[in-house]
């Protein structure tokens, strides 16, 4: 077994329910988001995020704090992930794991990938442009 | 073409959500909403430019087409890609219960025996154009064939990313040309998600990420030589198999192209997107009318198809349902029984996902949701000879004979050696 998939913390981030709010907050979560090339615009060129959250809303609320107009680049106003972005927690995509209900657990890198990922607005560097139709 | 050739009518790129445009770069999502990019081309000079006849004059390849695709220069590999054979198949009919069937195969697509062949041409190209010394993709093994083979031929340098339970003859058909032929411990989803990593680092072309928007145009040529082989006419019902979901859209394109430009009598054809229903997030969604796609973790021996996140999957099933068409799977044992039917009544050999198409046919037919009475075209995409796996199980092992001429007739005639006397 990972050893991020034991120990007390876990247990309580994965079982809340019945968990006073209390000792929930004792729960400290140490969670990475590397942010794709798209999105570095709102963050300055950072690529990487760390934070506290416990689940998706409060990742994308986190982000947002941080990185005002990143999150409408991420979800809709009610905090549902955009059509084209998926969210991959370590290699697993996060509807496999219960999506919004999800409760990350420590050490969880998150990667928020396109569905249709890459490229830029720029060629290579030893491109040259062909000819316009006139 | 007018001076030098060096011609395109392609105009730029616009977000098929926001509607932004893009100047033609090796981008294929939207920065502000990161929905894919779709090619708009200057339809008013294609009109004025252009004629079926002017079409009709030119050598049997994809290329006839040449500007109604993205590419800015002429192309220089994969010149001699499709035109594959649009086959009339009387005896599938026959069983099926349908009166007027058309295998369109490209089964035999040039150079490597399967569709892809189409969308890699256009990438490879725009490679070149871009300047990108290396290009590659991650696949589900008929990709990595073409891109595998076109970039040995154009002398890019090659990294292919599958995952590793492929098809060995997908493996071997992808290596024997040079490529580096990266496998992944995971299904496509995740080599997909790998590659969208590398993508996002490394200035390459990968013909399904950053050219993604020129790559999936050459799918379009499908649609326009199967209206030219039906003598300019759009079939009524058509069937194609769905993995990333890309191709069926843009048939639908090539479709409205050529309505446009008035080559076709307007036809409302009938859009039917097959699966395998161990790997049917686009069906699924289909049938329950919603064009959400939830994924799935595919299980299915139609390799070709398993995609369990589909990135066209959402377009994929506005084609069908706008179309007043439908989404239907069938089971593994139906594949195989798929790609039996096919060989044995029209002498074509199937990969796994024609045996999808064909055993889709027959059950929409069954369902009396494809009429037995209208014009049908099954797309078959690939070729049998890079699955045998999936079939070999299925045939009598044949045991061999002495060289006797009494061993044939006894084995093969049942003719006993009383009789012969």
């Amino acid at each position: 077994m990972d050893s991020r998939d034991s120990g007390p913390h876990v247990l309580l981030a994965r079982h809340p329910q019945g968990v006073p709010n209390f000792l929930r907050r004792e729960v400290a979560l140490s969670i990475t988001v590397r942010i794709p090339p798209p999105l570095r615009k709102f963050t300055g060129g950072t690529e990487t995020f760390e934070t506290t959250a416990r689940d998706l809303k409060e990742l994308f609320d986190g982000l947002e704090q941080q990185y005002p107009g990143i999150k409408q680049s991420l979800c809709t106003p009610d905090g549902t992930p955009q059509r084209f972005i998926n969210i991959f927690v370590n290699d697993e995509d996060i509807r496999f794991l219960g999506g919004a209900q999800y409760l990350f657990q420590d050490g969880d890198e998150v990667l928020l990938i396109p569905a249709i990922a890459g490229g830029s607005a720029e060629a290579p560097p030893h491109a040259t442009r062909p000819v316009k139709r006139e | 073409m007018r001076d030098g050739g060096a011609v395109t009518y392609l105009l730029h790129l616009r977000c098929r959500e926001c509607g932004r445009t893009y100047a033609p770069v090796p981008v294929a999502a939207c920065d502000d909403c990161w929905a894919p990019l779709e090619a708009v081309y200057d339809y008013g000079a294609l009109w004025s430019d252009l004629s079926r006849g002017e079409i009709e004059t030119r050598p049997a390849n994809m290329w006839r087409y040449r500007e109604l695709l993205p590419l800015e220069r002429e192309p220089w590999v994969g010149k001699q890609t499709g035109f594959t054979p649009l086959v009339g198949a009387p005896r599938l009919a026959q069983v099926l219960g349908a009166r007027e069937v058309y295998i369109k195969n490209d089964a035999v697509n040039h150079p490597t025996l399967s569709f892809k062949d189409r969308v890699v041409a256009v990438a490879l190209n725009k490679a070149r154009e871009f300047g990108f010394d290396t290009v590659g993709c991650s696949s589900t093994g008929n990709l990595a064939n073409a891109v595998a083979a076109q970039a040995a031929a154009g002398g890019f340098k090659t990294f292919i990313l599958v995952p590793a339970d492929l098809e060995p003859e997908k493996l071997i058909a992808t290596q024997i040309y040079g490529a580096t032929l990266v496998k992944i411990s995971g299904n496509y989803d995740q080599v997909n998600r790998l590659c969208s990593e590398i993508a996002q680092k490394y200035s390459w072309g990968i013909v399904n990420v950053n050219l993604r928007s020129y790559y999936s145009e050459g799918s379009k040529t499908l649609g326009y030589e199967v209206a030219e082989q039906l003598g300019w006419r759009l079939p009524q019902n058509i069937v194609v198999p769905m993995a990333g979901g890309s191709l069926i859209t843009k048939i639908a394109k090539a479709f409205d192209e050529l309505q446009k430009l008035g080559w076709v009598q307007p036809a409302a054809t009938r859009f039917f997107g097959a699966q395998a229903t161990g790997c049917s997030p686009i069906t699924t969604a289909a049938k329950s009318g919603t064009a959400e796609i939830v994924p799935q973790k595919p299980h299915t021996i139609a390799k070709s198809l398993a995609i369990g996140n589909p990135a066209d999957g959402h377009y994929a099933v506005k084609t069908i349902l706008g179309s007043g068409g439908a989404g239907e799977d069938v089971s593994d044992e139906e594949i195989v029984e798929g790609i039996r039917l096919l060989a044995e009544t029209e002498g074509i050999f199937a990969e796994t996902a024609g045996g999808v198409t064909v055993a889709v046919a027959r059950k929409l037919l069954r369902q009396g949701r494809l009429s037995p009475d209208e014009s049908i075209v099954l797309a078959i995409t690939g070729n049998g000879l890079k699955t045998v796996g999936a079939v070999s199980g299925e045939l009598e092992a044949s045991v061999a004979i002495r060289p006797k001429l009494a061993d044939f007739e006894e084995r093969y005639l049942n003719v006993t050696a009383v009789a012969r006397a």
